[in-house]
């Protein structure tokens, strides 16, 4: 069941969600405008379109969106937040978890790297047990060394 | 019909026959575990077939490419995890089903929908590849653009709850896919100096991150608010009923005939491959809903309309290559080069060259299908008991799979941080509401739309008018607008 932030210590009072987020997406958008296509997508002189073009049109629209959800928020009358499903440490622990198993893969190979992110991330979501733990870095392992041996 | 019988003697002699048992099962690991392509598995398995009879060796390739298709299925369905980027549309019902406790319903249904969609296909290949491919012919740059219009029309009827989200999280998907180089003049668009970027966010990286990193990071977050960490919570309903019925055959079968259709129109047309074709199927279907339909919501229909489709895409990008020597998709161009190998030149002489080969492939193609059904059938009981095993087992695989998938593409971190990025841009989009099956769509067909809207631009001297010269196109433009129309009159 979805639920949607109801007091100050979960977020903006449900009311201020459609300027929140209005906010955020029309920022981005002109950011991405005014600062990241000009700074990222440099003009050319070719005789076709400006690589410029799509990317503009697509962000525009998205601006011109942006206001219609504003719009319609309001007038829908009824408070709109983002959903909430609890609170977000197992999502952190989980990216922490993947990140640190990444960085392993780059530096140990994908067998060793792999095994460390499948350690990682058992412990991140609660497990504890030795057994249960060394269990599945062992099937990682074997998995990924078939994955190896076959070059696929 | 005597060289059509020594053909059928030549594939279903046993190395033949046990060739396409190896392919499919080396396709079907191939499609469970995302990242391993299915070009990718093509690319290996061509030099393995070095010392085999060209009919054996076809057979094997062709075994390892309609196996994969289907295998990647059961990872979407039973993970939220699409083994090929083709199947990532069958997740949008296919796990929902699972979630609910139907993953046998669900797994069963794509693969019955896969072997009808690649066995139709096979046979529109047998009986109508040259008329098809000189209509493949016509479809230049001005029909590319519509058909995507087209396409990018359904973006509306996939919105879900909210029509002007679901819009910005499509065109953000499209934004995205500019990222790279100009298809026109190589100019670096929002690379900022990183030459992994120069070929555009990886499709693997935004289907893996999106939808199942995403949903791992949701399934974390369940756990952690429902338990301490040991429970040994699935995250799926129990099975009850794993059985299909006539009235599901019902219900399913006109969809799969349509989607079958979509799959092999997307594999005739070069450049449109089988990702495009699934998430078009997907949405014509969708479109064409029925009260009572769930579509989105776990839906059998929803896995019909997708592996039909993405099914039905080989067989029929081999009608151009057979016919006129033109690949339809990246895996009918590595197939030419085994035919090459074993000393055969794909192309409209292949049929007076070597009559006897083409009619043992034409074969091998239809026993592949059944191994296809036999292997699929067998694994799929031992595929859903994956939904017994607790959450806390599963999200760490998962996120392994999700990371060596898209490391294994590129060979390099930076794709697995842009599906680390991608993913955690889900979590916020599906938080707020932003569909990103919308998104998806976006970003599948943006390259495609782009390069033949600059095509058409200069083809047409940017004259719209010139529209009006191609009758294809017309259809193709009338059918989005009146299907906007039609949409926006039903009021979403």
């Amino acid at each position: 069941m979805t639920q949607f932030s109801k007091n100050a210590e979960t977020g903006p009072h449900p009311w201020m969600w459609p300027f929140v987020e209005f906010a955020i997406v029309l920022g981005l958008c002109l950011v991405v405008l005014f600062v990241v296509i000009p700074a990222g997508t440099a003009e050319s002189d070719n005789f076709g379109l400006s690589p410029r073009m799509l990317p503009i049109v697509t962000i525009a629209t998205i601006a011109a969106v942006s206001f219609a959800t504003f719009a319609a928020d309001l007038l829908r009358r009824r408070p709109r937040g983002p959903s909430v499903g609890g609170r977000p440490w197992g999502v952190v622990l989980l990216l922490l978890a993947t990140f640190a198993g990444v960085l392993s893969i780059d530096r140990f190979g994908i067998v060793m790297g792999g095994t460390i992110l499948v350690v990682l991330a058992s412990l991140a979501v609660g497990e504890r047990r030795p057994l249960v733990v060394g269990g599945m870095g062992i099937a990682a392992s074997i998995v990924l060394l078939f994955v190896e041996w076959s070059g696929l | 019909m005597d060289v059509f019988l020594q053909g059928a003697g030549d594939a279903l002699t046993w190395s033949s026959v046990l060739s396409v048992f190896g392919g499919i099962l080396l396709g079907y690991i191939v499609g469970v575990l995302p990242g391993l392509s299915r070009p990718a598995a093509l690319s290996v398995a061509v030099p393995l077939t070095y010392s085999m009879t060209p009919i054996a060796a076809i057979a094997f390739l062709v075994g390892v490419t309609k196996a994969s298709a289907a295998g990647g299925a059961t990872g979407a369905i039973l993970l939220n995890t699409p083994g090929e980027p083709s199947s990532a549309a069958t997740t949008f019902d296919g796990y929902p089903l699972a979630k609910k406790g139907e993953a046998t319903r669900a797994l069963k249904v794509a693969l019955y929908a896969s072997v009808f969609g690649d066995l139709a296909a096979t046979l529109v290949l047998i009986l109508l590849a040259s008329s098809l491919a000189r209509f493949a012919l016509k479809m230049g740059p001005v029909e590319m653009t519509t058909v995507m219009i087209f396409a990018l029309s359904f973006i509306a009827a996939l919105s879900g709850t909210s029509l002007s989200r679901g819009i910005i999280s499509g065109v953000l998907g499209l934004f995205l896919s500019t990222v790279g180089l100009d298809p026109e003049s190589a100019t670096p668009r929002m690379t900022f100096g990183f030459i992994e970027l120069f070929d555009g966010i990886p499709l693997i990286a935004a289907t893996v991150g999106m939808l199942a990193f995403t949903e791992m990071l949701l399934q974390a977050q369940a756990l952690f608010a429902k338990s301490d960490g040991t429970s040994d919570e699935t995250g799926f309903a129990p099975e009850t009923n794993k059985r299909i019925s006539s009235s599901d055959i019902r219900r399913v079968l006109p969809v799969t005939l349509r989607a079958t259709g979509v799959g092999i129109a997307a594999g005739i047309i070069p450049g449109l491959g089988p990702t495009i074709g699934a998430f078009l199927s997907y949405a014509v279907n969708k479109r064409m809903a029925k009260t009572g339909d769930c579509y989105g919501e776990g839906d059998l229909k929803g896995v019909a309309a997708t592996e039909a489709a993405d099914n039905a895409v080989l067989p029929a990008s081999l009608i151009p290559l057979f016919a006129i020597g033109l690949p339809g998709s990246v895996s009918a161009a590595i197939l030419v080069s085994a035919f090459m190998l074993h000393g055969v030149q794909p192309g409209p002489l292949v049929f007076e060259q070597h009559p006897r080969l083409i009619y043992g492939i034409y074969v091998s193609m239809i026993v592949a299908s059944l191994a296809m059904l036999a292997v699929g059938r067998l694994g799929l009981t031992l595929f859903a008991r994956v939904t017994r095993v607790p959450a806390r087992f599963i999200i760490p695989f998962v996120i392994l799979f999700c990371v060596v998938g898209t490391y294994l593409e590129r060979d390099t971190v930076f794709s697995v941080f842009a599906m680390l990025a991608l993913g955690m841009l889900g979590f916020v989009m599906q938080r707020f509401g932003y569909s990103v099956v919308t998104f998806l769509i976006g970003f599948v067909i943006g390259p495609l739309f782009e390069l033949s809207l600059r095509q058409a631009l200069i083809v047409t001297n940017h004259s719209p008018l010139a529209i009006l010269d191609h009758p294809i196109a017309l259809v193709f433009l009338i059918a989005a607008i009146a299907s906007l129309v039609l949409f926006l009159k039903r009021g979403h």
